[in-house]
């Protein structure tokens, strides 16, 4: 069973793929270069931990994996 | 139980896809495409394997630890280098013709087999039309007293084995074919099966009085001799042009050299990106389109001159003397006008002895003027920053106004001007020269930021060297520089 930590773990690689593509799309057909629009990466990738982090624990065995049983 | 990514599999397709089409269809630019939008694959791979995330959440199966695997991140950092490389080197192509770069490997591994192209004759009518097709190589036509066309050449293959590169010069005959009044001379570089890369040098003899046209891709061409017009259209061609009776068109996308001497009819240039240009002693009209990058000379054309590049529009109606020009600055010297010339990119501009009037505007630089000696004509010259010298022949009679909003005004004319400031105490702060000699025509000249001088030309002596700059006035000094002559 998943947990919600287990989703936003496995999201955060394909998330930080789409921003890099993104940010080197914009570097080619938009108007910011890479190296300026860099650090986006290290804020998706901050915000992603964060999310880790206050996302509720696994809880092994518990029926529903969201909001869980209080 | 997990099921794998279907992100893995995909890219090995859409990879595969990538070098069969770049197979199939060599002339699709798909090195650019690659070099371009490679992005996008990242972008597709991380929204697929999201999907996937979001549906296995969906479906309640085991998630994997990590969206993307370490070895996933490293492939995606390879992309990022290999595709920024590849971005660069698209960009920056100067090795355009490289093999790899293509995806041609006998431009890698090949090796080049010379052949010599046996002299082959064919009878021309006396008003023949010729008509050459040569993808890659070199054209040099010959007019001479003669009835027939005769053809020669040499031929280069770049081919990995000798035997591709016999069976490529076979399936390539240079062949001359006559249909009415037109002979066509073809190389038939296209007929060739394997990948071997050819490039045909041709040497051709023709009838003095022959029209001539040449199609190719690559090749630098020189004609010379010929009564008939000549008409050329290449991708990537620098063209050697002399003793032509009749008309010049000619149609590049890239041009390292034209150079044309003694062309008698009208010269029609069109480039898309060229360098250096020299046309010398033109009977008819010249038109030059395009943008260049290297030096511009016109020496010599008995009518009217029109220049025009997307930064630059120059029209002259008679050049007995000679203009230059290049990326920065614009000189000539004996032009009949009325002369027109704009440009937006900064060029300091000098002309000398120009007649029937002047209209000049320039976004940045420089403007030296010395018009002929009489009659002066009117002039409107304009820079929106720059400095403006104008010396005119001490008996020239005119009505002048000349402008600066930010600079000082250099007065050689005296009393007989009337020179006004802005602010008497600062003379940076701009002002006016105005006033009449005579009867005589109007000359505006207008700076928004730079000083104005107005001088008497000595007479026939050589133009003054540039003055080196004037130091800064001291302020509340509100002497005025005046030479009474």
């Amino acid at each position: 069973m998943n947990s919600v930590r287990a989703l936003v773990r496995a999201i955060r690689g394909p998330i930080l793929l789409i921003t890099l593509g993104s940010l080197f799309a914009v570097d080619y057909f938009g108007p910011y270069p890479f190296s300026r629009t860099w650090p986006i990466l290290l804020i998706v990738a901050g915000a992603l931990w964060l999310l880790e982090r206050i996302a509720p624990a696994s809880d092994p065995g518990a029926g529903s994996p969201v909001g869980g049983a209080v | 139980m997990r099921r794998g990514s279907l992100v893995g599999p995909l890219l090995v397709i859409l990879i595969g896809v990538w070098f069969l089409v770049s197979s199939l269809r060599p002339d699709l630019p798909l090195f650019d495409l690659a070099a371009r939008f490679w992005p996008f694959v990242l972008i597709g791979w991380g929204v697929l394997r999201f999907a996937e995330i979001l549906l296995w959440a969906a479906q309640g199966r085991p998630l994997p630890r990590a969206g993307v695997s370490p070895g996933e991140w490293t492939l995606i950092v390879f992309i990022c280098m290999m595709g920024s490389l590849l971005y660069v080197v698209n960009r920056h192509r100067p090795w355009q013709n490289w093999g790899f770069i293509t995806g041609n490997r006998v431009e890698i591994f090949g090796r080049p087999y010379d052949f010599a192209i046996p002299e082959q004759t064919a009878p021309a009518p006396k008003a023949a039309r010729i008509l050459v097709e040569n993808l890659r190589g070199g054209v040099r036509i010959v007019g001479a007293d003669a009835q027939e066309i005769r053809v020669s050449g040499r031929k280069t293959i770049r081919a990995l084995q000798e035997s591709d590169a016999n069976n490529a010069h076979k399936q390539t005959p240079v062949e001359i074919s006559t249909q009415g009044d037109q002979t066509v001379v073809r190389t038939n570089q296209d007929r060739v099966t394997g990948e071997e890369r050819i490039s045909t040098d041709l040497e051709l003899t023709v009838p003095r009085t022959a029209s001539v046209e040449i199609r190719g891709r690559n090749g630098d061409l020189d004609i010379s001799d010929l009564n008939g017009p000549v008409e050329v259209s290449s991708d990537s061609a620098s063209v050697r042009l002399q003793n032509i009776a009749s008309s010049v068109r000619l149609d590049l996308r890239k041009s390292e050299l034209v150079r044309a001497g003694s062309v008698k009819g009208n010269f029609e240039l069109q480039s898309g990106r060229g360098r250096d240009v020299e046309l010398d002693t033109i009977g008819g009209e010249v038109t030059v389109d395009g943008s260049y990058s290297g030096d511009l000379q016109f020496r010599d054309c008995a009518k009217q001159l029109k220049f025009q590049s997307p930064q630059t529009d120059l029209k002259v109606e008679k050049l007995p003397g000679q203009i230059h020009m290049d990326l920065g600055s614009l000189s000539g010297s004996n032009l009949v006008g009325p002369v027109r010339l704009t440009s937006n990119r900064a060029r300091d501009v000098q002309l000398e002895q120009f007649t029937q009037g002047l209209e000049l505007y320039l976004d940045r630089g420089d403007i030296t003027l010395r018009p002929a000696q009489m009659p002066l004509a009117k002039i409107d010259a304009r820079t929106r920053s720059g400095q403006i010298d104008l010396a005119l022949p001490g008996s020239a009679k005119f009505e002048l106004k000349a402008t600066t909003s930010r600079g000082d005004l250099n007065n050689e004319y005296g009393t007989v001007l009337k020179t006004e400031y802005e602010n008497d105490r600062r003379h940076e702060a701009g002002g006016s020269i105005s006033g009449s000699v005579g009867e005589g025509p109007a000359l505006t000249l207008t700076t928004d930021r730079g000083t104005i001088t107005i001088r008497k030309d000595t007479g026939a002596a050589p133009p003054a060297p540039p003055r080196p700059p004037k130091p800064p006035k001291a302020p509340g000094v509100t002497s005025i520089e005046i030479e009474q002559h």
